[in-house]
């Protein structure tokens, strides 16, 4: 019996003691805290799950976050037929994610910006915490922790300043949030001021320490000077247009940063306007010397995307370009339409407005009214000259899949020396304006505005006559009619006073149609009342249109008048135009003479009414919700 | 256990009926993973009984896993049992024959579960390739370290149960009554309440417990007469429910408060639908006012009654003349779902449970002279649910083009001719005015109300056959030694509660063979249906 019990005690015991190692089982495929954070190539692994986020460029397949015409498609530049989409009626239930995986984006269409959704923060919170650890324990040299630390702080910062451009005020994080702290989970926003200051000492940071050059496409100083100026542009605007919501001191601070990270990129020699417009967006290779940072696709690698595709002609165009959008270029002889000398100025019909505007109206719009879009204006900026020459009716050859579809190739110059300069030189004059600063010069013009007008032309733009716009001249700053008009006197931040002022932002707009840019400028300047279409008419209007005559441009043949189809009987279907003087005439069936003036969208209706609250996002109910499960209490933008 | 994944792939296949690596052209990818776990466990059993009246029985386990940290890896599990079997007692011979054995059994367990992830206590960094190129390549990029809970451990399941077995007549009737506790302790769940700020889900951790209760009774009568003929039957009835006992501090309805029952449905309670002269009129069209919680809605003709402007989820729809009228049940003038805290919930009510009550199947069988006939019933007593699917809420999606005919035929609606005046309604309607919610289950009239809950209770025949022997007799002289021939039915009848729509009561959303959660997208009632079925066989034994 003993000895039963000493044969069974000493098998247990042998037993137990291999046990330690067999119940050992360490992951095999994933690396985890503990051993990753070792040299920079990790580092450099790591913030490569940034990348589609912030440099997204034309997303992959059908998405859409911060995308050219399908992200951004909520701004005054663009109508639709019937109504027009409204803003936020209430406060939704969710607008939060907890982004896990590092290339998941979550924006909000309406603000141009980020969603509720703090999982970035923490990924650049970490890296933050890890890298001064990696230096600490000798893992990266000096050089190496500045330029990667300096790459996570840039990132930190604009992931705050998306979060701030849409909700306001936020509450702000420098280091990850812990799991046991619920004070610190749970407190309330801290104002926008407060963030947007820290954000600044990132920049700052950023700009000072990353690397001159870190490889063709990756972040380097000029790509985080160019950034910062955006996002410090956007805040320090916020706070002229929008008082009350900051300081003058910091609106002054945040401006000037926006001048020397733009004299930084100028000044560098290495970026110049050398490419044609058309090309930046429908190349397959980034061309020329203007694009800071490029995002390429491939189709062997199955990354494609679908927005070249949205300027081949067929696809179309539901939310479109407007008349309010085409009558703001200017002329090339640089005044306006109204006091242009240039022949023509005031015929609105397309093919005349190519000759007589400035060259990106060429190159962005297709020369003829188009069925495909629903104001028969239609933009094929994102696409190349030879991809819309598939939509013809006498071409034999298929599309090719490049331009169809969701497999286009085209890359997106994400970062571009335009979006600098046009920066550069709108903080230089709101701060001559309202802050003490320098009054701009002429040379300062000559290095912004008028080095982007002299861009050169690609030979389809020669060919069919466009020319060059003349140089803006500080001595004979154009007076446009629009910008003391009611529809400029009805927003927030009423008229604009400055002439020169105008120019600028015109030419932000002409620069960057379709683009992000349009609905964060128009939130920033206080002129979110542009979007009503009962004070700013030519929101609901297309392009001009005759449509007796079959109008060919480019072997298209225009023929809209379907005999029976559009004559008005009362319901969206009818066929209206407005004549200049503002009266709609409808197609009765017999006045097609009569049926020439600016196309009015089938059924068009303008959008709900809104109010001052629409220039911030709110809170939605189930963070304020869980706020008040635990005790706590989160502050609701003004009006929601 | 140790799990290895690898996998290759070429693009562009030069012929797609012959797929092969040597004949394609495009990118070859290849991947892999390596997964491995491991358990160790000891156990002891001693076995005690006295002259077949005490029996008593404990084991004790020792069980180690390498799926938590180190030093809670090891957990020690105990059970005991005891039965008392009465009959046997010399002082309980009296009551034999007619009692012929009572037993009573009780015992008390606990054992552990580990069934989770390898990975829950270490913070994963996993690599993946990005869409963004850099020279030519897809990027390389590693994720965001995963929030952990350092001190993870095994999650307890213990068990508490009481029984008796009582046999009657010489076996003729039996009966067992069962009631048990289960404890599930130290539940591996997420952790609640982590703020949104917080940047990523909540790391995992024993914080939940809950608790069910139960009890089982069945009963057994066989009985042979004189003549031959030969009965049994049987009856089975259970019932559990079950409490969350531990979760956090939440007191949100839609999450595990401490006290919530599991499955309970949160809902209003539907008063009857709108009619015509329920609103005011101007010029033959309804009024819009504003209500004090700064909703648009149509005014009402009785000024007391409560508004519904929060229920009005799209930006078109207005409650008017058939439209679902809920009960304000806090007597408040809107209704609302208040702040669905626990203390602060506005009109809604649990209005029911998903969970399958009182189950309970029957079975008879008979023989007499060779033919034998037996009968199956199951059903369950309750059980609700809110559907989400074109077959169980009306106006579910339009464009699926296909509707339930039953709601199809009985919903409210008005038909005007030329003049405007009525030609055609029906005012009685079970389901409110027509709307398309857009493939949304829950919006505008179809709020979860009582009204439009799906009550699947149910009784179901699973199974009838009658067969009949040929006589032995007979069939020995072929050499055959059985002959039977039998006709079976299966889930031939079913008495339900759904009022006539197509909906199978003992399907589960999203349940099939092929995908366990999120088959159909989880629509209600499109899994694949229990089969009817009828058959006839023969049966042959030699």
């Amino acid at each position: 019996m003993n000895k039963i019990i000493l044969a069974l005690g000493l098998l247990v015991a042998l037993t137990l003691t291999g046990c330690g190692d067999f119940l050992d089982r360490p992951q095999k495929t994933a690396m985890d805290d503990s051993n990753y954070w070792t040299n920079e190539s990790n580092v450099r692994l790591f913030v490569n799950g940034g990348y589609p986020n912030y440099f997204n460029g034309y997303d992959r397949t059908w998405g859409t976050a911060y995308v050219p015409y399908r992200g951004a498609n909520f701004n005054d530049d663009m109508t639709s037929a019937g109504k027009q989409s409204s803003f936020l009626a209430a406060v939704p239930a969710d607008n939060w994610y907890r982004s896990e995986s590092a290339t998941t984006i979550y924006w909000l269409t309406q603000s141009g910006a980020s969603a509720w959704n703090f999982g970035w923060v923490r990924k650049w919170n970490t890296l933050i915490q890890r890298l001064a650890t990696m230096k600490e324990n000798g893992y990266l040299s000096d050089e190496q922790f500045n330029h990667w630390n300096g790459v996570a702080r840039l990132f930190r910062g604009m992931e705050y300043s998306r979060l701030v451009q849409s909700f306001g005020d936020v509450p702000y994080y420098d280091k990850p949030v812990s799991d046991t702290d619920m004070d610190e989970q749970y407190k309330d926003r801290d104002p926008r001021t407060l963030v947007m200051d820290k954000v600044y000492e990132d920049f700052v940071y950023a700009i000072s320490n990353i690397r001159a050059n870190d490889g063709v496409n990756y972040v380097n100083k000029y790509v985080a000077a160019a950034l910062a100026s955006r996002y410090m542009l956007f805040e320090g605007t916020w706070y002229k247009y929008h008082p009350g919501s900051g300081t003058n001191d910091l609106a002054k601070k945040f401006l000037q940063l926006v001048v020397s990270a733009g004299d930084l990129v100028i000044n560098s020699g290495q970026y110049a306007f050398n490419t044609d417009f058309r090309s930046l967006f429908g190349s397959d290779t980034k061309q020329g010397k203007e694009i800071l940072l490029y995002r390429e696709y491939s189709a062997e690698l199955s990354s494609t995307h679908c927005i070249a595709s949205y300027s081949n002609l067929t696809e179309s165009q539901a939310p479109a370009a407007n008349l309010a959008l085409a009558k703001s270029f200017i002329c090339n002889d640089g005044k306006p339409w109204q006091s242009s000398t240039v022949a023509d100025a005031d015929n609105f019909d397309l093919k005349k407005m190519a000759l007589t505007r400035d060259p990106r109206f060429e190159a962005t719009f297709w020369g003829a009214p188009l069925q495909s879009s629903s104001t028969l204006l239609y933009v094929c900026k994102f696409i190349d000259r030879v991809g819309v020459t598939y939509s013809f009716d006498n071409t034999t050859a298929s599309r090719p899949p490049k331009y169809g579809s969701s497999t286009n190739t085209n890359g997106y110059p994400v970062v571009r020396l335009a979006e600098v300069v046009l920066n550069w030189i709108e903080a230089k004059q709101e701060l001559a304006l309202s802050y003490g600063g320098a009054a701009v010069t002429q040379a300062d013009l000559d290095k912004s505005i008028n080095a982007i007008r002299n861009r050169p032309l690609d030979e389809h733009a020669i060919a069919e006559g466009v020319k060059k716009t003349a140089p803006l001249m500080l001595a004979a700053i154009p007076d446009d009619p629009v910008r003391i008009s009611s529809a400029e006197a009805n927003t927030l931040a009423g008229v604009v006073n400055s002439p020169l002022l105008w120019e600028i932002r015109r030419e932000r707009r002409m620069e960057f149609v379709f683009e992000n840019n349009r609905i964060l400028d128009l939130r920033r300047w206080g002129k979110l009342e542009l979007m009503n279409g009962a004070s700013n008419p030519d929101l609901l209007l297309g392009i001009w249109c005759d449509f007796n005559t079959t109008q060919s441009g480019n072997d298209i043949n225009f023929d809209y008048l379907i005999p029976g189809k559009q004559i008005d009987k009362g319901d969206a279907k009818a066929l209206k135009v407005m004549k200049p003087n503002g009266t709609v005439v409808a197609y009765t069936g017999a006045n097609k003479a009569d049926m020439v003036g600016f196309y009015v969208p089938q059924g068009i209706q303008n959008r709900d009414a809104f109010t001052q609250r629409s220039y911030l996002m709110p809170i939605c109910t189930d963070v304020i919700e869980m706020y008040k499960d635990k005790g706590y209490t989160i502050t609701q933008n003004p009006g929601w | 256990m140790i799990i290895i994944i690898s996998w290759s792939q070429k693009l562009q296949l030069l012929d797609y009926t012959n797929p092969q690596f040597d004949l394609a052209s495009g990118t070859q990818t290849s991947g892999g993973n390596s997964l491995w776990d491991s358990q160790l466990g000891f156990f002891g059993r001693i076995n005690y009984n006295f002259k077949e009246r005490y029996l008593f029985e404990a084991n004790l386990r020792y069980d180690g896993t390498s799926k938590f940290p180190k030093d809670l890896q090891w957990r020690w599990y105990p059970s005991f049992s005891f039965g008392w079997r009465v009959m046997e007692e010399p002082w309980m011979a009296f009551a034999k024959p007619a009692l012929t054995s009572l037993k009573l059994r009780g015992s008390w367990g606990s054992i552990g579960d580990q069934s989770v992830s390898n990975t829950l206590y270490v913070p994963t960094m996993s690599g993946a390739n990005s869409y963004w190129l850099h020279g030519g390549a897809r990027d390389t990029y590693f994720g965001t370290p995963a929030a952990v809970s350092s001190i993870i451990t095994w999650q307890d399941i213990v068990t508490l149960n009481v029984g008796i077995d009582v046999s009657l007549f010489n076996g003729a009737l039996s009966a067992s009554f069962d009631w048990y506790q289960r404890d599930t302790k130290n539940m591996i769940v997420p952790g609640e309440g982590f703020s949104y700020t917080f940047g990523t889900t909540a790391p995992q951790g024993n914080f939940g417990s809950l608790r069910t209760n139960g009890w089982e009774v069945s009963l057994n009568f066989g009985h042979q007469f004189a003549s031959g003929f030969r009965i049994t039957a049987s009856a089975a009835l259970s019932d559990a429910l079950t409490h969350i006992t531990k979760y956090g501090s939440t007191t949100s309805i839609n999450a595990w408060y401490e006290g919530k029952e599991y499955g309970e449905i949160w809902g209003y309670q539907v008063d009857r639908l709108y009619q015509n002269d329920d609103f005011v009129y101007e010029n033959g069209k309804l009024v819009t006012m504003k209500t004090s919680d700064g909703y648009t809605v149509n005014q009402l003709s009785d000024p007391n009654a409560p508004t519904q402007g929060k229920l009005q989820t799209s930006s078109n729809f207005k409650f008017g003349p058939g439209d679902v009228k809920f009960k304000d049940l806090n007597g408040d003038g809107v209704i609302n779902n208040g702040s669905q805290l626990i203390d602060d919930y506005g009109d809604l009510s649990v209005i029911g449970n998903t969970t399958p009550r009182y189950e309970y199947s029957f079975r008879i069988g008979m023989e007499y002279k060779g033919v034998d006939f037996s009968v199956f019933f199951q059903g369950v007593g309750k059980r609700d649910m809110w559907g989400a699917s074109p077959l169980a809420i009306p106006g579910f999606n339009s464009s699926d083009g296909a509707m339930s005919k039953v709601i199809a035929q009985d919903f409210w609606y008005e038909t005007y001719d030329a003049s405007g005046d009525v030609i055609d309604s029906n005012y009685d309607a079970f389901y409110p005015r027509a709307y398309n919610l857009g493939a949304s289950s829950t919006g505008n009239n179809m709020q979860v109300s009582d009204r439009y809950l799906l009550n699947m209770a149910y009784l179901r025949m699973k199974n009838l056959t009658i067969g009949y022997t040929m006589p032995r007799q007979l069939t020995r002289k072929a050499m055959i030694n059985n002959v039977r021939i039998y006709v079976s039915l299966e889930n031939f009848l079913t008495f339900d509660k759904l009022r006539g729509l197509p909906i199978d009561p003992e399907e589960i959303a999203g349940y099939s063979l092929l995908n366990r959660d999120n088959y159909n997208s989880s629509r209600t009632g499109v899994g694949v249906p229990t089969f009817k079925s009828a058959s006839v066989g023969l049966q042959l034994t030699f």
